[in-house]
């Protein structure tokens, strides 16, 4: 069986939603933290799938453009974490409602 | 009719104004007197105008067998498309009639009422609203068309408002002010209706008239043509009944008198000047004015004189069983303005105005002479503990005499002239009447009959009142009888006027009176009318002499074989009752209704309560829907990104 192209797309949107539905089914916001990571490398995967499609060179480097920053990111996002933490003493998103109207 | 223009006129209503104003500026300040001598020379001065425009108007050339009259053109008041009303005054010898009646026992009865009223702290007040009262009547007067003689109407209503619960801190006089100001408001709007339709049809008819006396009645001959062929006869009728219900209004006839006893209960000098001289008997001086138009509606007519008949009857009966002294003399008003209203409706406008002059010196004369005998017992109104004051206050005495003597209509009285002619006029007149005339002769013994009956039991027989009282009675002092005296002198000798032919009354109002066909009318009927008319007259006289003064042995006769009907006299014919029953109760019940369900559950609580709750609902709602939980936003972004993708995949399949 050859892989093509489909294979990777299907993939990658499998990896969306199921990181899509974490996010409005769990509460943890480490686990939320995941899922929107699990999104994020869908879409890298994406991006890849073409760039091998169409041969272009330029998207490989903005693929690892994407990844550098999500490690940043994945730093800066965790930190946060830790600090909201620290200052409300819980990790439950639906306890974080702050802005209710 | 020839016309001049003369500005000066405008200062007769001018004078009363500024007093007005003048008074109520100083209404909580000290000295009361001053308010008094200000307001009494305000009258005065508009007294010697209307004099100097009397004498501008004899005194102009005018083409023979046409009216002179002044006007005044000031400004247009109104202007709507081509419509134009302007704020204009006239001054004819219908006005100078009324000027000097309203201006002269204006003034008497201001120069009364500083004696009357100087020891009321309000006195600045009622001096205030008492020229205003003159001021609104003057325009009534003299207001060159109908829009604008409508101010005055109006503004006489109000200051007979004003007057009446002048001492509002009784809910008493309060109830009576609101009475005559609601009783009145019903005729206003059949005057109102009437406006509108009289302008309707002389535009219908191609005459833009800004409703002008004077080119109303030029044009009425070629625009009643018009009208008739346009909208019928009937047309000319309606106006005319509406104008009349609009009068009955102002001039306290059946069926809208009923406000006029209860005007009582304001101050004395109010009761003769506005609710005995002057404002009543703006209905009948409204009835001459546009007495070419009623002369061309015999039916109006006749409504007008059996209404006058009824009343005149009616109120007379009521008079003689009433016991408080104002309240006879009120419903003696109501009586006497249903004479003035048969001589109208008989055709006799001249009559009317006649009597209306007559009646203003002498009933405002026996209002006056009411209050002095009220003032010398301190506030006592009920004739039952009166009597026997004839040598106590000699001047009020001899001047209340005259004024009975005058009103019974017993002869060389100005009474007897004037109510002879409209007797005359009912028998022998234009549109005369046998049994107006049988009727009016009834309502003429009636009234010699209470207004003897009011003479005998307060100042004959023995005092029968609180025995402390007695030795404080006391002669009212002369700033008050003075004006009793003045007034005596015209009632006695106005009716005289009749024989100077150079002063020409017979054709005062040759112009409205023209309007009727003249009526021959022999000397024998004259005479035989006149001596009717004194039958009657005295015998009201004999028939009271015996009730209450030779012998008490009739009257009780007579209470006891009709003790039912008396009783029914002494409760006003339970008039007030039925209006309450037929009219007042309904009426509240349906206020009560409209109130409790239309109002306040219906509006107050469906529409704007439910509007209310709708946008509460609606944003707690809303408020919900932001909960700050992230994740449900995120939800919702999630779903609509699906549907849009759903959306633009399906239709790229298709």
């Amino acid at each position: 069986m050859i892989i093509g192209l489909a294979h990777y797309l299907v993939l990658a949107a499998a990896l969306f939603i199921i990181g899509l539905i974490g996010l409005t089914i769990r509460k943890n916001i480490i686990v939320l933290f995941m899922c929107v990571e699990l999104m994020l490398n869908s879409a890298n995967l994406t991006i890849l799938a073409y760039a091998r499609q169409f041969n272009d060179s330029d998207f490989h480097a903005a693929a690892l453009f994407v990844m550098v920053i999500a490690a940043a990111e994945a730093a800066l996002g965790l930190a946060l974490v830790v600090a909201m933490f620290r200052y409300r003493g819980t990790a439950d998103s639906t306890k974080l409602t702050l802005l209710k109207g | 009719m020839h016309q001049i223009n003369m500005h000066f006129i405008n200062l007769i209503p001018l004078f009363p104004l500024l007093g007005a104003i003048f008074c109520f500026a100083l209404r909580d300040k000290k000295p009361a007197i001053l308010c008094g001598i200000t307001a009494s020379l305000m009258v005065f001065l508009s007294l010697i105008s209307s004099t100097a425009s009397v004498f501008a108007l004899s005194g102009a050339a005018s083409p023979a067998g046409t009216e002179t009259v002044i006007v005044s053109n000031n400004f247009t008041w109104i202007s709507a498309g081509d419509l134009k009303i302007g704020c204009d005054l006239m001054f004819d010898r219908l006005s100078a009639v009324m000027l000097f009646v309203v201006t002269f026992v204006g003034f008497l009865i201001h120069i009364y009422s500083i004696g009357y009223m100087i020891h009321d702290k309000d006195s600045n007040r009622f001096f205030s609203y008492l020229n205003l009262f003159v001021f609104f009547m003057i325009i009534l007067v003299t207001a060159k068309n109908l829009v604008l003689m409508f101010v005055g109407w109006e503004g006489v209503g109000l200051c007979s408002y004003l007057l009446i619960s002048f001492w509002w801190s009784d809910p008493a006089n309060a109830a009576a002010g609101r009475k005559a100001f609601i009783t009145n408001r019903i005729g206003d709007f059949a005057f109102l209706s009437a406006m509108f339709i009289l302008y309707w049809l002389y535009s219908a008819a191609g005459f833009n008239s800004g409703l002008d006396f004077i080119s109303l009645s030029e044009n009425f001959k070629s625009a009643a043509a018009n009208i008739f062929a346009i909208k019928g006869a009937v047309a000319i009728d309606i106006v005319c009944i509406l104008l009349f219900i609009g009068a009955s209004g102002k001039s306290a006839q059946i069926p809208l008198y009923v406000w006029l006893p209860d005007a009582m209960a304001g101050p004395t000098p109010v009761s003769a000047l506005i609710h005995a001289a002057t404002m009543v008997t703006a209905g009948v001086y409204m009835c001459v004015r546009l007495g070419f138009l009623f002369a061309a509606s015999a039916l109006a007519l006749k409504i007008i004189a059996f209404t006058g008949v009824l009343t005149a009857v009616f109120a007379a009966v009521i008079a003689m069983a009433q016991t408080d002294i104002k309240k006879v003399l009120a419903y003696s008003t109501v009586s006497q303005l249903g004479f003035m209203f048969i001589a109208v409706g008989c055709g006799a406008f001249t009559s009317a105005i006649f009597h209306l002059a007559t009646h203003a010196f002498f009933k405002s004369l026996l209002f006056l002479g009411a209050g002095s005998v009220i003032h010398s017992l301190a506030g006592e109104q009920d004739i039952m503990k009166m009597g026997g004051l004839r040598k106590l206050i000699p001047g009020t005495f001899t001047t209340f005499f005259i004024g009975v003597y005058a009103i019974s209509g017993l002869p060389l009285m100005s009474g007897f002239f004037s109510k002879d002619e409209i007797l005359l006029y009912s028998f022998a007149g234009p549109h005369s009447n046998a049994v107006f005339y049988a009727l009016a002769a009834l309502a003429s013994f009636l009234t010699s009959l209470y207004m003897h009956r009011l003479l005998f039991l307060v100042f004959y027989g023995s005092f029968r009142g609180d025995a402390k009282k007695y030795g404080h009675i006391h002669e009212s002092p002369a700033i008050m009888t003075v004006p009793l005296y003045i007034l005596a002198f015209f009632s006695i000798f106005s009716g005289f006027i009749v024989f100077f032919k150079s002063l020409n009354f017979k054709t005062l109002l040759a112009s409205y009176q023209s309007a009727i066909a003249a009526a021959n009318i022999s000397h024998s009927a004259e005479y035989s009318v006149m001596g009717i008319a004194l039958a009657a007259a005295f015998a009201g006289l004999i028939a009271a002499y015996k009730f209450y003064i030779s012998s008490n042995d009739y009257l009780s006769k007579i209470n006891k074989a009709f003790a039912a009907f008396i009783k029914m006299q002494e409760n006003k014919f339970y008039i007030d009752e039925l209006y309450d029953l037929i009219i007042i109760s309904p009426l509240k019940s349906v206020s009560i209704f409209l109130h409790k369900i239309i109002d306040v559950k219906f509006i107050d609580d469906y529409i704007v309560g439910g509007t209310v709750r709708g946008f509460k609902y609606i944003n707690s709602a809303l408020s919900d829907a932001q909960s700050g939980r992230v994740q449900g936003y995120l939800s919702a972004m999630a779903a609509g990104l699906a549907v849009m993708t759903v959306y633009v995949l399906y239709n790229s399949i298709r």
